[in-house]
């Protein structure tokens, strides 16, 4: 075979080997990018940042597991031997496998880099451009320098798991040297006080390239020794010696670890055999995972709480000891059923009748232990990571769930180490913390499908996976209890829409809008503004004739008065008039004073009867406004006549009021504020305009905060999940219609006020529309009872309904009846 | 037969642990939740026998049913016009925002600048204006009926103040200014008689802010007094000892603070129960607010009995203050409860509040018992202990005596207390 030959078809079967291990991973950040772009409303920006941050993960991951899908998988599967056999240089074998794993890397980092340039094109400014590609380069060389560890473990290690686990030992190297050098050169011996606690980037740079030599050439030399048949060669005097001591410590060691299993007299119980069996097999890496969980702890616990002023401890390595410590569980959780992949070895259980029940029960013991350990200790400081006591636990008992899912279904021990944590640390935060905080998915049913579902899929495929049987039921089986995981919780999403009240139907909506367009047809414009009631000075008058005037609270009435009057006069039969509610207030409190004035005041009787006479003009004044303000269709202004109207019900009816009137203001009074059938048909105009306003601005979800300047939303759309967002139109709707039907049966005499439906909306207090202590003072049913400093609310309709209508609409039928000539005039 | 020698096992050990780690923590976490559904139930059976509302709708019955209907309506139908005249008040710039005491300085340039003649005559067109709502509010007060202004309280922004206390304050200390100013003493101790009323008629429905502004309005009106009476009465000698003496007795039967303050503790008792779910207490025995208001999922996991420490310091911060004031000085418990804790007033201290009144009241008090002192004797007091007065009350709570001096140049006597300073001659 020539030596082209030799080189084609080892690069070959070198790519078919990765080509897996590449796909899956970009495969899955294909899934969780496209998953968040459906699920989150992310900002451009930040969403094409998350892009570039999941696109960086592939050749990361990719060189972390390039060394156990290329050695390690044909260690176990006993090809290299075979290869070895070969007319094949050594060499060869060992370059090809380490440049096929580094031009997989190169491809995936072009592939990223491709996707950073898209990206940044659309938003980055070239200051972070520059700041984001620092940063590219040495998570690059990061890259190279875990490749290396990858293949130099891969190599070393008997099993891939163990050779995986064995990177992240390595991983942290570099930085800890280059923490030392830092530490020792320049927080100890260089005087002065420091602030820059991290190492320079150049310095964890020159680390990483001298271990790239230091771990390459380990792994360079025992690769060629294990393939040249050295590694199996006798050992010398002296590595026997040294064998032979550190075997008896072993052994002292093992016999403390394996407890009572030798020294038993009576034969070990099935299960019992099948649990030594499995914590006998996976002793050494559960060893590592707990020790690494321990040692990573305290800098994960100082990253989290984000205090980086140790010194010796550094934001890269924190933030690195967070990940590892973080991913312990799942890496634990794949023990469950990857150890019995190796070789086969399930198959023995399997030949030999054991039960699938027993042997996964057994296979779950050691883990779960592990579980307890690892929730006990992220319990113990849960403050800092902001999340409940029963989240945490839910949270780690999903990571726990969906790992043992992932090491029953993916075969290769690279893919399944590196993707069990991507797709557990999804569930657990994206989904469960998705469904749970935006879907309001109860607790139980998140454990449910994210906990219970899985654990019952591995015991359901036990027998299947036991014998090897692998075929489209198994895979559909596991698929279609993947769908149930991760569609029930999400289908408590149909539940809200089926709970939800019906919005506005296809046909109503037309309607409305129809109705809108007749109102906009007759609408009567253009609307007379009436001017603020403080009155608009001269800046040209001196300061101190200004300071007098302002003073002057009598002169401001009356120009106040004046003003209106000549507003109501302009506004005819066909303009309608627009006060603001506090300017309203102000006219309003212009005429109490007055009275409080002729009760209270100590004036002669000429000013007494000017006062009386200014109390009745403004009085009159403000009963013809009630007309005027009734042709308009904004909403606010409804509800300030309203106010308006139960004010001057008040005048007319409270003795110390009524006595300052004459007959002829009083009965204008009346008159005005008794006309029904004109409020409700006033409203009912206000509600359908603002209504058809609305369905034109708000074809998206949620509803906007305001109808027409009243508030109709109280949380801000930030604050709301997406239950909220997408239910809270409908709920709206659904109380726009119950509202519109009450206007209509309440022209009909009919009277239930949707009372309910508007406090569900969540946006008015139960005062507001009478109930509770405060509720008979601010809605209105008691005349008696009202008084401007208290009633004003503001919520939709507060007013529509009460009880002031009936008393207005009974005052009126005791006038008498206008005769012919005076309808006349 | 082998022996059976049995070696603890670390597999056992390394599940053992971490169980324990897990279960105790929670065991005790439970232990803490019963002992503090104990003490809230012990809260609710107190606050019951007392007579005090244990949530927020027996809260807003119990203030509605102990007032009368109608004087919540007039002081409605008033509290818009007095704000008027407030507000014509700040146009024409004879009122201003002190920024520094974080309160309107009513009527400030009438004492100040009492000479100009503008200031005067702004100041004489307000004060005719107001006079039929001080008439009114004068038919008011005597009533002395509680007032109760409905207000919805949400437990989510529980920092609701009443405006009508306020403006009520607000016009008549512009009116107290202004008879003092006019040298009209017996009206001014009349008004100042009916500004004590006012105060006490919204007595019963207090929120934190509320009091807390009502004892700044207090400090400020004692303020008020000082600057005002300098001038007028200790160096023109237009007030008789009479009328001092009245002013003094006044100033000895301020309503106690305490007492309102425990009003507001009771108050915000029911508040920060209804807030913690105390209710559901006696059903699940459970403790914790499960997301009951977003606003306060803070709360989440702390115990009850945390949360109602503010009661219990509160209160014993009252029982000092009842004992002399001694002692309050330790205290630092914010005024706000666990649920302001975005407040502005945050910052403030419950026994600052009350330690701050009392110094304003004694220097004051002190301060006209000098000037009755002169006006009886004839003569000055030469020292201090001269006066009728305990010597605890003629120093600061928190601080030195008062400094009172006469000055060889000049022939000036002065009363001083840190930067306040009152000039008899």
């Amino acid at each position: 075979m020539s030596t082209s030959s030799i080189n084609r078809r080892l690069l070959w079967k070198e790519t078919r080997q990765v080509i897996p291990l590449a796909l899956s991973l970009v495969g899955i950040a294909f899934l969780i990018v496209l998953c968040l772009r459906l699920l989150v409303n992310y900002q451009l920006s930040d969403f094409l940042i998350f892009i570039q941050v999941m696109f960086a993960m592939p050749p990361i991951l990719f060189a972390v597991g390039a060394g156990s899908a290329l050695v390690s998988a044909e260690k176990e599967s006993r090809s290299l031997n075979w290869l070895v056999s070969l007319p094949v240089p050594t060499t060869y074998l060992v370059r090809h496998q380490f440049m096929v794993g580094l031009l997989g890397l190169i491809v995936l980092w072009l592939g990223c880099l491709v996707i950073y340039v898209l990206t940044g094109y659309f938003y980055v400014n070239h200051r972070d451009f520059y700041e984001l590609g620092l940063v590219q380069f040495f998570v690059v060389l990061n890259s190279l320098y875990l490749l290396v560890c990858g293949f130099t473990t891969a190599w070393l290690a008997r099993a891939s798991i163990l050779g995986l686990l064995s990177i992240l030992v390595l991983a942290v190297l570099p930085y800890l040297a280059a923490f030392g050098i830092h530490y020792a050169f320049v927080e100890l011996f260089t005087p002065g006080i420091h602030y820059h606690l991290d190492p320079s980037a150049w310095l964890i740079g020159a680390m990483l390239m001298l271990f790239i030599v230091c771990i390459g050439w380990i792994g360079f030399r025992s690769a060629n020794r294990q393939l040249s048949g050295q590694a199996n060669a006798a050992p010398s005097m002296r590595q026997q010696s040294l064998h032979t001591s550190l075997g008896s410590f072993a052994n002292s060691i093992q016999d403390f670890f394996r407890g009572d299993s030798r020294t038993k007299a009576a034969p070990p119980s099935a299960n019992s055999s099948l649990l030594w069996q499995f914590r006998n097999q996976n002793r050494g890496i559960v060893y590592g995972l707990y020790a690494t969980f321990v040692l990573c702890m305290p800098f994960a616990l100082s990253a989290l709480q984000g205090r980086y002023n140790h010194q010796v401890v550094g934001t890269i390595l924190t933030a690195t000891c967070l990940v590892i410590a973080f991913c312990t569980l799942s890496w634990t959780a794949l023990l469950a059923f990857h150890g019995d992949h190796i070789q086969d070895r399930i198959r023995f259980l399997a030949v030999h009748g054991v039960s699938p029940t027993r042997v996964w029960l057994t296979r779950h013991v050691v883990p779960l232990i592990f579980l307890v350990f690892y929730a006990s200790v992220w319990c113990a400081f849960r403050d800092r990571l902001v999340m409940s006591y029963s989240q945490l636990i839910i949270g780690c008992g999903i990571l726990y769930a969906v790992s043992q899912w992932a090491s029953q279904l993916i075969r290769p021990a690279a893919i399944a180490a590196l993707v069990a944590p991507l797709i557990s640390t999804f569930a657990a935060f994206f989904i469960a913390g998705f469904v749970l905080v935006e879907l309001e998915t109860p607790s139980c049913v998140i454990v449910i499908a994210l906990v219970i579902v899985p654990l019952f899929a591995t015991w359901w495929m036990m027998p299947r996976w036991m014998d090897g049987r692998r075929g489209w039921r198994y895979w559909l089986t596991h698929f279609g209890l993947a769908s149930i995981a991760v569609l029930m919780p999400v289908s408590s999403l149909l539940v809200w829409f089926v709970l939800a009240p019906p919005g506005f139907s296809s046909d109503e909506r037309s309607r409305l809008r129809s109705a809108a367009s007749d109102i906009a047809a007759s609408k009567i414009a253009p609307i007379v503004p009436f001017p603020s009631p403080f009155v608009d000075f001269e800046p040209a008058k001196p300061r101190n004739t200004i300071e007098l005037e302002q003073a002057d609270l009598t002169k401001q009435r009356r120009i106040r008065l004046e003003t209106l009057a000549d507003a109501i006069r302009e506004s005819g039969d066909y303009r309608t008039l627009w006060i603001e509610l506090w300017s309203l207030k102000t006219v309003i409190s212009d005429a109490d004073l007055l009275r409080i004035a002729l009760a209270y005041g100590d004036q002669d009787d000429q000013a007494r009867d000017e006062t009386l006479r200014e109390y009745r003009e403004t009085l009159r004044t403000l009963s013809q406004l009630v007309p005027a303000l009734r042709k308009s269709f904004f909403l606010s202004q409804q509800e300030s006549t309203d106010l308006l109207e139960i004010w001057l019900l008040a005048q007319v009816t409270k003795p110390e009021s009524r006595k300052l009137l004459d007959g002829a203001t009083y009965a204008e009074i009346v008159r005005n504020i008794s006309q029904t059938e004109q409020r409700w048909e006033a409203r009912r105009r206000a509600l359908v305009a603002s209504l058809s306003d609305y369905l034109e601005s708000s074809s998206y979800n949620p509803p906007p905060e305001q109808l027409n300047t009243i508030t109709i939303r109280k949380k801000p759309v930030g604050e709301q999940s997406l239950v909220d967002r997408l239910t809270s139109r409908r709920k709206f709707e659904h109380a726009m219609k119950s509202l519109l039907d009450y206007v209509d049966d309440a022209k009909a005499g009919r009277d239930e006020f949707p009372r309910q439906q508007l406090l569900e909306l969540g946006y008015a207090s139960p005062g507001a529309y009478g109930l509770g202590a405060a509720g008979p003072y601010v809605r209105i049913d008691d005349v008696s009872k009202f008084s401007l400093g208290t009633t004003i609310n503001g919520a939709l309709a507060a007013q529509w309904g009460a009880g002031w209508e009936k008393t207005a609409s009974e005052l009126a039928s005791t006038l008498p009846q206008p005769t012919i000539t005076e309808s006349a005039k | 037969m082998s022996s059976k020698r049995r070696t603890l096992s670390p597999w056992w050990l390394l599940g053992l642990i971490p169980l324990i780690a897990l279960l105790v923590p929670t065991a005790m976490r439970y232990a803490v939740q019963f002992r503090a559904a104990a003490e809230i139930r012990e809260h609710l059976a107190e606050m019951t026998n007392e007579g005090y509302p244990v949530d927020i709708e027996s809260l807003q019955a119990w203030f509605a049913n102990r007032s009368s209907k109608e004087h919540t309506v007039d002081w409605g139908e008033i509290t818009v016009p007095m704000s008027n005249i407030s507000q014509a008040g700040f146009a024409s710039n004879v009122m201003r925002w002190d920024g520094q005491n974080g309160e309107y300085r009513t009527l400030r340039k009438v004492v100040t600048r009492g000479d100009d003649p503008l200031v005067v005559s702004v100041s004489k067109s307000l004060s005719q204006q107001a006079q039929p709502i001080v008439n009114r509010v004068q038919a008011l007060l005597p009533a002395k009926v509680p007032v109760w202004l409905p207000m919805d309280i949400d437990v989510a922004q529980p920092h609701f103040v009443p405006s009508a206390p306020w403006n009520t304050n607000e016009l008549l200390l512009s009116e107290i200014a202004w008879a003092i100013h006019e040298g009209e003493a017996n009206r001014a101790v009349e008004l100042l008689k009916l500004h004590a009323e006012a105060m006490a008629a919204f007595d019963w429905q207090t929120t934190i802010q509320g009091e807390q502004q009502r004892a700044t309005m207090l400090q400020y009106r004692n303020s008020l007094l000082r600057v005002s009476l300098d001038e007028v009465a200790f160096k023109q000698n237009r007030w008789t000892a009479e009328q001092l003496a009245s002013l003094i007795e006044l100033l000895d039967t301020d309503p106690a603070l305490q007492a309102r303050w425990r009003n507001v503790i009771a108050t915000e008792r029911a508040i920060l129960l209804e807030a913690i779910g105390a209710n559901d207490v006696g059903i699940v025995g459970k403790v914790l607010v499960e997301n009951r208001h977003d606003e306060q999922k803070q709360y989440e996991d702390q115990p009850a009995t945390q949360l109602l420490a503010w009661v219990n310091e509160a209160s014993s911060v009252m029982s000092l203050a009842d004992a002399g004031y001694e002692g309050l000085r330790m205290h630092t418990r914010h005024v706000g409860t666990p649920l302001h804790q975005r407040i502005w007033f945050q910052s403030q201290t419950l026994a600052g509040i009350l330690i701050n009144v009392e110094n304003s009241r004694r220097l004051t008090r002190a301060a006209l018992m000098i000037k009755k002192f002169q006006l009886d004797s004839g003569d000055w007091p030469a020292q201090l202990s001269d006066l009728p007065i305990p010597s605890s009350e003629l120093m600061e709570v928190d601080g030195p005596p008062f400094d009172y001096r006469h000055e060889e140049q000049g022939d000036s006597l002065m009363l001083r207390s840190g930067h306040d300073l009152v000039l008899f001659r």
